[in-house]
């Protein structure tokens, strides 16, 4: 590889293997309560701990946003298949930028969804 | 022929029909086209030889910044930001290539000074040629042309209000190297080296009488002609104007001379991970020389705000350029405190997105608005041939640096409404670098200290605007012809005559102006 990556495929990193390593991550973000019924595989702890990273930085700076009941309301996901939540979330998370709802998170602009799901997150992981 | 000053008769004097002052690009092209193209005689007076290094030249650029600093990684001086021998500063030029953008010649609404006498269309035959001169592909910068030519992939964000277009990079384009040896052969052309004008005395008409030019080494010489062309930059063409006419001046009756001084104003403050491998992102590799291409040019694409994004929300020009990029998992930027690329790209993932591939640093190349107290003026202190010695005030105006940051917010929503990515702004510290593949983990970026009225900007060397373009004397030094609008002779070529500076690189504009003032005199001038 050189210092502009022309070789840097990373083929275990689309969203199908992430989802595969994550196992249900993503239901997780949408039910925090949820989060010890997910296994607990390396791939997917590892993931779970940057997403709560994020969390974490968002609600050092966005602290009226630490209360588990009102992030689950103010994301509004019901509790149904992790593929269905994943699409629902991508959408919710386009929206966002397309509609100015974006936060600054350690300096990322960030969609409004995806940082309070990461802040659900943060707030219930074990 | 070639003439060195030094070796002359003091008092030498030279007749031509054109004198052009200043062996740059927009020089040299311009008295390689007459020469050329007519049966003219053209003398070209350059203050260096063929090389650099005489301190004694050099020293006659040296001046005092007393605004804004001129910050590569340090505060450069005016002895470092312009090259006074053959070929100026296409001898330090890395050969970057694109027009300027159709809103660049407009009257914007909220840009006061903005528009240009002239329309983009207006340069279009003159940029083609240009194309020639510095020896790069066909006038084409559409991306869709050129990736498949150089096994580029696509665009990352290509729409109405973020689009991308490449430069075409020419290999190091030295004018002195490509052309300095047929100027030396030529016999309509005589170019003289190592003089300096010091002096353009002028009738009571305002018409030039001669160029008045001294060496290093004490020697005088003199230049008649029917018509002066000065191209010497855009801060020595304002200190020859205003010096000039034994310190009187010319073309300032206004005192427009030397005002609207402008840079480009390059800021490296934001990360991108993106979805995109960094392989997918190739198109925006930088200069490879080692791409395949059936011409000799090198392809690197940019993102830039979009000419209705320029004008539905009252911005400054801005094109965004990837300076490093690798896979996320290979870069390891250090970041104190807060959330990191490697947490977002996870995060972007785990909500449904594209989890991030890539790191990337991102650099704006912005355009700074026209303002009249951005300026060069004469110190009181003299060079060794009595020159007034240059000082330059460069002034930014708070819009410009919000005007830079609201196109990393801009490109920060297209990337995350595209799925795409996500962008990270930073006070970013480029460390040691032992080779640009471990770039990305000897960066720190730090998000807290971010202050976006106190942006780390560096310079493009580009200096422009200081003898700005106006169908107005009151307005501009030049009319649209680039003549200065009191003189009946005399001329000017180069970035001075600038009125707004876009958001790309000069020179290809520089070469097709110059051009264009060639087809002008030879058509409508000296006929």
């Amino acid at each position: 590889m050189n210092e502009r990556g022309d070789d840097v495929e990373r083929p275990g990193m689309n969203r199908r293997t992430l989802l595969a390593r994550m196992g249900s991550v993503p239901l997780v973000i949408a039910a925090g309560s949820l989060l010890d019924a997910c296994g607990t595989g390396d791939s997917k702890a590892e993931v779970l701990q940057h997403v709560a990273n994020v969390g974490h930085a968002y609600l050092k700076e966005y602290p009226t946003d630490g209360d588990v009941a009102r992030l689950e309301q103010a994301l509004a996901l019901p509790a149904k298949n992790p593929t269905d939540h994943l699409d629902r979330l991508d959408r919710l998370v386009r929206a966002d930028f397309a509609n100015g709802r974006v936060v600054r998170v350690s300096g990322w602009s960030l969609s409004q969804t995806e940082a309070r799901a990461a802040a659900l997150v943060a707030l219930t992981r074990k | 022929m070639l003439v060195d000053a030094r070796g002359l008769e003091d008092g030498a004097s030279f007749d031509a029909d054109v004198c052009v002052l200043g062996g740059g690009a927009a020089g040299i092209t311009l008295a390689r086209d007459l020469a050329r193209r007519a049966d003219l005689s053209v003398v070209l007076m350059e203050s260096g030889g063929f090389d650099h290094g005489d301190s004694d030249t050099t020293e006659l650029y040296d001046g005092h910044i007393v605004g804004e600093p001129l910050m590569g990684g340090e505060p450069l001086t005016l002895t470092e930001v312009r090259l006074r021998y053959l070929g100026g500063t296409t001898n330090h030029w890395a050969g970057w290539c694109r027009p300027f953008r159709p809103v660049d010649f407009q009257v914007r609404p909220g840009i006061p000074y903005s528009g240009w006498p002239i329309a983009h269309d207006d340069l279009l035959p003159w940029w083609e040629q240009a194309c020639t001169v510095i020896d790069i592909g066909p006038y084409n910068f559409d991306w869709r042309y050129w990736a498949p030519k150089i096994n580029a992939g696509s665009a990352l964000v290509d729409n109405d209000v973020i689009d991308t277009t490449v430069y075409q990079v020419g290999y190091p384009r030295a004018f002195r190297n490509m052309y300095g040896r047929e100027m030396e052969a030529s016999k309509n052309l005589r170019l003289i080296v190592w003089a300096n004008v010091v002096d353009l005395p002028t009738d009571p008409s305002g018409r030039v009488t001669r160029a008045d030019a001294k060496t290093t080494t004490g020697k005088h010489l003199h230049v008649n002609a029917k018509v002066f062309v000065i191209a010497l930059g855009g801060i020595e063409t304002p200190r020859v104007l205003l010096a000039a006419n034994g310190g009187r001046g010319v073309g300032n009756e206004r005192g427009l001379v030397g005002r609207f001084f402008m840079e480009h104003l390059e800021v490296a403050s934001a990360l991108v991970t993106s979805s995109r491998t960094a392989k997918e992102l190739n198109l925006y590799k930088g200069i490879d020389w080692k791409r395949p291409t059936d011409v000799p040019v090198a392809i690197t694409g940019t993102m830039g705000l979009t000419d209705a994004t320029i004008l539905q929300r009252r911005m400054l020009g801005s094109q965004m350029i990837l300076l490093f990029t690798d896979s996320l998992d290979n870069s390891h930027p250090r970041q104190a405190t807060g959330a990191n690329a490697h947490d977002v790209g996870a995060l972007i993932g785990a909500t449904g997105g594209e989890p991030g591939s890539s790191l990337t640093v991102l650099q704006s190349l912005s355009e700074q608005s026209p303002n009249p107290n951005s300026r060069v003026t004469l110190g009181r202190d003299v060079d060794a041939l009595g020159m007034p010695r240059v000082v330059l005030d460069w002034q930014w105006m708070p819009e410009d640096q919000a005007s830079i940051v609201a196109a990393f917010e801009i490109m920060a929503g297209e990337l995350g409404r595209a799925g795409l990515g996500r962008l990270q702004l930073g006070k970013i510290e480029f460390g040691n670098k032992p080779n640009k593949k471990d770039l990305l983990d000897s960066i720190v970026i730090d998000p807290g200290a971010f202050d976006p009225k106190k942006l780390d900007v560096t310079v493009g060397y580009h200096h422009m605007g200081t003898t700005r373009m106006s169908n107005d004397p009151s307005l501009g030094v030049v009319d649209p012809n680039c003549r200065v609008h009191s003189s009946p002779n005399l001329y000017v070529a180069g970035s001075a005559v600038f009125p707004t500076s876009g958001a790309a690189t000069p020179t290809f504009t520089i070469v097709a102006l110059a051009l264009r003032l060639g087809d002008h005199l030879r058509t409508k001038v000296l006929v």
